[in-house]
C-alpha cells in the first residue's frame, strides 16, 4: 500500500466536500459524498486487512517533507498500524451508514447539499486525524473536525438553541485544544520532533525508552494532551457542550457524538499512550473517566429528552473507555470504543428514526406505544439498548467486561464506581425504553415507520451491535498493545448482576406507573438540572468574565476619552496648518500662483506664434545670432 | 564600382519607387474616370504592397540573405550607403510606420490628387530611409531635402482648407531658410576636413581639432538647420501652424517619421565631435536649445484648445527631452535617444491616428472639447487614446515611461560624479522632470474631456474600417508591450549601434 492510496482515504471526502460546496442539488451532492465515502471505506478496509490479515511488525509510515523550521524538517505523513487501521475502518464504515441514513432524514431540507458538504468535510478531518503520523497534522485535522462539528451542530441555524449549541461546543472544546496545542509545542521543544513514528526516532518510539522525554516532561505533556482529549470526548468538567449539541440533526449526533468525534479524544490517548506511560499519568485518566462515567449516568436518569439521555449515556461510556485506557491499556479502551461506536450510532440513528416517526418530537413523555407502530425501529433500538446495558453476549457485554476486569486488577475503588455506573446505565435505558415503547401513544398524530433508506442502516448496525463483541475480541487483543486481564468469577458475576439487576430495578420502579402523567421517581431535581453544571459555570466563569469585561469597558472609556482629547487637539492643530499654511500659503500663493504664472508664461511663449511669416523668419535669425553670441561668450 | 552590389543594396527603395510609379500610372490611366473612393483604395493597395515588399527585402538584408559586403559598399559610395543591421532596422521601422500612415490617408480623401498624395508619402518615406542610412554630408542633405519637399507638398494637399495653403507656404519658406543654414554649416565642415564622408570618424575628428572656433560655427548652423527639422525651439514656429492645418495623416507623418529621421541624422552629424574638446561649446548650445524647447513646448501647450496644436507643442517639448539624451554624448545616450524617439513616434502616431479617425467624423478640426463623452460612444478608441496619451506623459507601465527613464538614466550616467550643480546633466534632468509635471496637466486635460466630462449629444455610429482599426490596435499593443517588457528592444538598439 503506497502513500498515495493511504492519503486518498482522507482526501476523497475532502474532494467530495469541495465538489459538493459548489452544488445546489441535494440528491446529487448526497450521491457524490456517499460515493467518496464508499471509496474511502473500501480503501480503509483494505488497509485494515493489511494490518490485521497477516502479521506486520511495527507501524508502516508514509511521510512527505512539508516544511523546514529552523533546521527541523516537519514531515507530513500517515501511519498505518493496527490501531489506525481498525479506527479508520470503523469510522468509514459507520460514517458510510450514517451518510446513507441522512438521505432519508434530511429529505426535503433545502440545504441538503450543504449538509453533505459539511459531513464530507467532517469525515475528511476525522480520517486525517486518525491516520496522521505527525502531531501537528493531527492537530490540524482535529481543528477541521472542530469546525465541521460547529457547522453541523448549528446547521439548523434558524433555531437560536442550535446556533448557541454550536457556539458552545466550539468554545468549550477550544479550551481543551489550547492544552493540546501547548502540549504539542512542549513536546516539540523538548524533543525536536513532532513525528509519531520515524524509524525509531519518533515521539512515541523513543518516549517509552525515556530517551526523548524525562519523567516530568512526559507527565506534563501527557496531561496537556489529555486536556485536549477531555474537551473533545466530553469528560468532566468540559462535558457541558455535548448534551446541548443534540440540537443538531440526528445523523450528526450519531456521527459526531457516538462514533467519531467524541471518540477522537479517546483515540488521542490511545495513540499517545507511550507518553502517558512514561509520565505515569494513566491514573489521572482512569479516575477522570470513572467520575465522568458515574456523574453522567446519574444525570441521564433525570432527563426526558430522548437524545439528551443518549448524550449523557455517551459521556458516561466515554468515561468508561478512559477507565479502560487508564487501567488496562490500548486494547481494552479501544475495544469498548469500537463496540460503542456501533451500538451508540445504532441508538442515535434509532432515536432519529423515532423522532422522524413522531413528527420531530423528542420528549419521551409524549411518546409511548411505539412498539406497535414502529416495529423494525423498535427491534433495532432494543438491540442497541441490550448492547449498551451489557446484556450477556452482546458486544457491549464483552467490552465492558474487559474494563471491569482491568479495573479490578488495578484499583478496587474504580472498579466499584464503574460497576455502579453500569448499573445506572441499565436503569436509565430500561426507563427510556418503557417510556418510548410501552403503553399507548401520548401525543397527536399517529407515529409512522421510517423509510427503508433509514431502517436498513439500522438493521446492519444492529447486527454489528449484537455480534461484534464476540467476533472482534480475539483480534483486538491479539493485535493491540495491552493484555486482557484475568477474568475472575466475581467480575463476571458482578457484570451480569449489574446488567440484569439494572433492568429489573428499572422494571420494578416504573412498572404500573402512568408514564408521562405521574411524577417520575428518579427525575429528581439535581438530576433534572444536570447537577447545575451550566448554572455553576454561568455563575463563576461567566460572572468573572462579565466582571472583567466591565472593568475593561471602563478602562476603554478612559482610553476613548484620552483619544478624543488627543484627536481634538490634533484637529485644532491641523486646521491651523490647513487653513493658514496649506490653503493660504501653499494652495493659494504657491500652487495657484505658480499655475497662473505658468499659464501666463504659456501666453508669452505663444505670443511669438502670431501667424506672420516675416516674424517667424526674423526669429530664426535672432535665435541663431543669440546662440552664436552665447557660444562666443562661453569660449 | 560594383553596380550589382549597389543594386542589391538599393533593391527595397527601387521596389518602392516602382510601386510609386505604378500607382501614379494606374491612377492617371486606367482609373481616370473612377470614383474618388475607388481610386484611393487602389492607390492604397499598390503603395502598401510596395512598402511591404520593401520591408520584406529590408529584413532579408538584415538577415544577410542578399549577397552584400557592407563595409565595401560604404567605402565605394563614399559613405552614401552605410548599411548595417542597425540602420537597416531603423529604415525598416520607418517603412512600417509609413505603412501605418497609408490607411489613415486613404480613409478620408482631402484632395482629388489621389496618386500624388500616396506618391509623395512614399517619397517622404524613401527620403527618411536615406536620411538614416547616409553617412555622406551631401547625400544626407539631399535626403533631407527630399523629405522636406515631399512634406511641403503634402501639407498643401488639403485642398478645401485655406489655412492648409498658408501653412504650407510658411513651412516652405521656413524650411528653405533652415536648409540654407544647414548647407552653410555643412560647407564649413567640408572646408575644415576636406571630406564629405563622415563615416571616417577618426580622420575627421583629427582634422577638426585644429580649429575649435570654426567647428563651433559649423555646428551652430547645422543645429539651426536640423533644429527646424526636429522642431527645436526657437526654430519651432512653423510646427503648430503646420500640424494644425496639414491633413492629419501628414501631420502624423511629420511628427513621427520625420522626427526619428531628424534625430538619427543629428546623432550622426554629432559623431565627429563626440570625443572632441570642441564639444565644450556644442554642449552648452544643445543645453540651451533643450531648455528652451522644454519650456516653450510645455508652457505653450498649456493654453491650447486644438488637439493637433497641442500635439505640436508636445512635439517641441519632446524634442527638448531628446536633446537631453543627445547631450550625454555616450553610447548609452545615443541608444536612449533612439529608443525614446521610436517610442514617442509610435505614441504620437497613434494619437494622430485617433484624432484623424475622429476628425473625419466631425468634418472639421477637432477641438479638445469635441472629445467630451468620447468614452461612451467609442470605448475602444478611447482606451487606445488613453494608452497613447499616458505614454506621451510618461506614466508607467507604458513605453513612454521606460523611454523617459532610460533617457534620464543615460543623461546622468554620462557624468555621475559632480562637484558643482552645473556640471553633468543633473540640473537638466531635474528641469526635465519639472516640465514633465507641467506636461501632465495638458495631457490630463485631454483625458478629462474623453473620460470625465459630460458628453455632448453626438453619437454617430459608423465603422472606422478595418485597416485603421488594425493600425491603432497594433500601435497601442506595441506601446503597452514596450512599456512592460522593454528589455529586448533596448538590448537590440545597444547591440547594433554602429553608425
Amino acid at each position: 500500500m503506497s502513500t498515495a492510496t493511504l492519503a486518498l482515504i482522507p482526501l476523497l471526502p475532502l474532494l467530495a466536500a469541495l465538489i459538493t460546496s459548489c452544488m445546489k442539488c441535494g440528491r446529487r451532492a448526497a450521491a457524490t459524498a456517499i460515493a467518496a465515502m464508499g471509496g474511502s471505506c473500501v480503501l480503509a478496509l483494505w488497509a485494515f486487512g493489511q494490518t490485521w490479515g497477516h502479521a506486520v511488525d511495527g507501524p508502516k509510515t508514509f511521510d512527505i517533507p512539508w516544511l523546514t523550521v529552523g533546521g527541523t524538517i516537519i514531515d507530513f505523513g500517515f501511519v498505518l498500524d493496527p490501531l489506525t487501521g481498525v479506527m479508520a475502518a470503523m469510522v468509514t464504515f459507520v460514517g458510510l451508514l450514517i451518510f446513507i441514513f441522512s438521505i432519508g432524514y434530511m429529505k426535503g431540507d433545502k440545504r441538503m447539499a450543504r449538509f453533505f458538504c459539511y459531513l464530507s468535510l467532517f469525515a475528511s478531518g476525522m480520517l486525517g486525524l486518525v491516520l496522521a503520523n505527525n502531531l501537528l497534522l493531527l492537530f490540524m485535522c482535529w481543528e477541521i473536525v472542530g469546525v465541521a462539528s460547529y457547522l453541523l451542530i448549528s446547521f439548523w441555524n434558524h433555531k437560536p438553541e442550535a446556533a448557541a449549541a454550536g457556539k458552545k461546543a466550539f468554545i468549550v472544546t477550544r479550551i481543551g485544544d489550547i492544552g493540546f496545542l501547548i502540549g504539542i509545542l512542549l513536546a516539540f521543544k523538548s524533543t525536536g520532533t513532532m513525528t509519531l513514528y520515524d524509524g525509531g526516532n519518533g515521539l512515541l518510539e523513543s518516549g517509552t525508552g525515556s530517551i526523548l522525554f524525562n519523567y516530568e516532561i512526559a507527565a506534563i505533556v501527557s496531561l496537556l494532551l489529555f486536556l485536549g482529549a477531555i474537551g473533545k470526548s466530553g469528560q468532566l468538567p468540559l462535558h457541558v457542550w455535548l448534551p446541548d449539541a443534540m440540537e443538531g440533526p440526528t445523523p450528526v449526533s450519531a456521527l459526531i457524538h457516538a462514533a467519531t468525534m467524541v471518540a477522537a479524544g479517546v483515540f488521542l490517548v490511545a495513540r499517545t499512550i507511550p507518553i502517558f506511560e512514561a509520565g505515569d499519568t494513566l491514573t489521572v485518566v482512569a479516575w477522570t473517566g470513572a467520575i465522568t462515567a458515574l456523574v453522567a449516568a446519574l444525570i441521564a436518569l433525570g432527563q426526558y429528552d430522548i437524545k439528551r439521555i443518549l448524550a449523557y449515556s455517551t459521556v458516561s461510556q466515554l468515561g468508561l473507555m478512559m477507565v479502560g485506557l487508564g487501567v488496562g491499556g490500548v486494547a481494552i479502551g479501544m475495544f469498548h470504543l469500537l463496540t460503542h461506536a456501533f451500538f451508540k450510532a445504532l441508538l442515535f440513528l434509532g432515536a432519529g428514526s423515532i423522532i422522524h416517526g413522531c413528527h420531530e418530537e423528542q420528549d419521551i413523555r409524549k411518546m409511548g406505544g411505539l412498539w406497535k407502530s414502529m416495529r423494525l425501529t423498535s427491534i433495532a433500538y432494543l438491540c442497541g439498548t441490550a448492547a449498551l446495558v451489557a446484556f450477556p453476549f452482546t458486544s457491549g457485554f464483552f467490552s465492558k467486561d474487559e474494563i471491569l476486569a482491568g479495573a479490578w486488577a488495578t484499583s478496587k475503588p474504580i472498579f466499584w464506581i464503574a460497576a455502579f455506573a453500569s448499573l445506572l446505565t441499565a436503569v436509565y435505558m430500561t426507563r427510556q425504553c418503557l417510556y418510548v415503547f410501552t403503553g399507548s401513544y401520548r401525543a397527536g398524530h399517529a407515529p409512522h415507520e421510517s423509510p427503508k433508506v433509514m431502517t436498513v442502516p439500522l438493521v446492519i448496525l444492529a447486527v454489528f451491535a449484537l455480534g461484534l463483541g464476540a467476533l472482534a475480541r480475539g483480534i483486538v487483543f491479539d493485535k493491540l498493545p495491552g493484555e486482557a486481564a484475568k477474568h475472575e468469577a466475581i467480575i463476571i458475576a458482578v457484570s451480569v448482576i449489574v446488567a440484569l439487576g439494572g433492568i429489573v430495578l428499572g422494571w420494578v420502579i416504573y412498572r404500573g406507573r402512568k408514564l408521562g402523567v405521574d411524577a417520575d421517581p428518579l427525575a429528581i431535581k439535581p438530576l433534572r438540572e444536570k447537577f447545575w453544571f451550566d448554572e455553576y459555570y454561568a455563575n463563576t466563569v461567566e460572572q468573572l468574565w462579565s466582571l472583567i469585561s466591565i472593568i475593561w469597558e471602563q478602562l476603554n472609556e478612559l482610553l476613548l476619552f484620552a483619544r478624543d482629547t488627543f484627536v481634538e487637539f490634533a484637529r485644532v492643530l491641523s486646521s491651523a496648518f490647513a487653513i493658514g499654511g496649506d490653503r493660504r500659503l501653499i494652495d493659494m500663493m504657491a500652487f495657484d500662483g505658480l499655475c497662473n504664472w505658468l499659464r501666463s508664461m504659456g501666453y508669452a511663449v505663444t505670443r511669438l506664434q502670431n501667424g506672420f511669416l516675416p516674424g517667424y523668419l526674423r526669429l530664426i535669425a535672432i535665435g541663431t545670432a543669440i546662440l552664436g553670441l552665447f557660444v562666443f561668450w562661453i569660449s | 564600382m560594383d553596380y550589382q552590389a549597389i543594386f542589391y543594396a538599393l533593391l527595397p527603395d527601387l521596389i518602392v519607387v516602382v510601386a510609386l510609379f505604378i500607382a501614379l500610372g494606374i491612377d492617371y490611366g486606367y482609373l481616370r474616370k473612377s470614383s474618388l473612393a475607388n481610386r484611393s483604395v487602389r492607390a492604397l493597395q499598390i503603395s502598401s504592397v510596395g512598402l511591404f515588399v520593401g520591408m520584406v527585402l529590408l529584413v532579408l538584408q538584415m538577415k544577410g540573405s542578399l549577397p552584400m559586403d557592407y563595409a565595401q559598399l560604404l567605402a565605394a559610395t563614399h559613405g552614401q550607403l552605410a548599411l548595417s543591421p542597425g540602420t537597416l532596422a531603423l529604415k525598416c521601422l520607418l517603412f512600417s510606420m509609413g505603412l501605418a500612415v497609408l490607411p489613415l490617408a486613404a480613409r478620408h480623401m482631402v484632395t482629388r490628387h489621389v496618386s500624388e498624395y500616396f506618391a509623395l508619402l512614399l517619397l517622404a518615406t524613401l527620403g527618411m530611409g536615406f536620411m538614416v542610412t547616409s553617412r555622406n554630408l551631401l547625400g544626407a542633405f539631399v535626403a533631407l531635402e527630399l523629405v522636406s519637399l515631399s512634406l511641403y507638398a503634402l501639407t498643401v494637399l488639403h485642398q478645401t482648407s485655406r489655412t492648409s495653403a498658408e501653412a504650407a507656404l510658411k513651412y516652405l519658406t521656413y524650411g528653405g531658410v533652415s536648409s540654407a543654414f544647414l548647407l552653410f554649416g555643412i560647407s564649413y565642415l567640408f572646408g575644415l576636413t576636406g571630406t564629405l564622408d563622415i563615416s571616417k570618424t577618426i580622420p575627421m575628428s583629427e582634422a577638426l581639432t585644429g580649429a575649435p572656433m570654426l567647428v563651433s560655427v559649423a555646428y551652430l548652423f547645422i543645429l539651426v538647420g536640423l533644429g527646424f527639422k526636429v522642431a527645436v525651439a526657437p526654430f519651432h514656429l512653423w510646427s503648430p501652424d503646420v500640424y494644425q492645418s496639414a491633413p492629419t495623416p501628414v501631420a502624423a507623418w511629420i511628427a513621427s517619421g520625420s522626427k526619428i529621421a531628424g534625430v538619427v541624422l543629428l546623432l550622426v552629424l554629432l559623431i565627429p565631435v563626440s570625443t572632441l574638446s570642441a564639444n565644450t561649446t556644442i554642449i552648452p548650445m544643445l543645453a540651451v536649445l533643450a531648455v528652451l524647447s522644454m519650456a516653450v513646448g510645455n508652457l505653450g501647450a498649456l493654453r491650447q484648445t486644438n488637439l493637433k496644436r497641442l500635439l505640436a507643442y508636445s512635439a517641441i517639448a519632446n524634442a527638448g527631452y531628446l536633446l537631453v539624451a543627445v547631450l550625454a554624448f555616450s553610447e548609452e545616450g545615443r541608444a536612449a535617444a533612439i529608443y525614446y524617439a521610436v517610442v514617442y513616434a509610435i505614441a504620437t502616431l497613434g494619437t494622430f491616428a485617433v484624432v484623424s479617425v475622429f476628425g473625419d467624423r466631425l468634418g472639421r478640426e477637432a477641438q479638445i472639447d469635441d472629445f467630451r463623452g468620447f468614452w461612451k460612444n467609442r470605448p475602444g478608441l478611447s482606451m487606445a487614446l488613453l494608452i497613447f496619451i499616458l505614454s506621451l506623459a510618461g506614466i508607467p507601465p507604458l513605453a513612454g515611461f521606460v523611454g523617459k527613464f532610460y533617457l534620464f538614466y543615460a543623461a546622468i550616467q554620462s557624468q555621475p560624479q559632480i562637484s558643482y550643480w552645473s556640471e553633468g546633466l543633473y540640473w537638466l534632468v531635474a528641469l526635465a522632470l519639472v516640465f514633465s509635471v507641467v506636461a501632465l496637466y495638458y495631457y490630463m486635460k485631454v483625458l478629462k474631456a474623453v473620460f470625465v466630462s459630460e458628453d455632448i449629444a453626438e453619437s454617430r455610429e459608423d465603422s472606422i474600417g478595418w485597416p485603421s482599426s488594425v493600425v491603432i490596435l497594433i500601435l497601442s499593443l506595441i506601446t503597452l508591450v514596450l512599456g512592460v517588457w522593454p528589455g529586448p528592444l533596448i538590448e537590440y538598439i545597444r547591440g547594433c549601434l554602429i553608425f
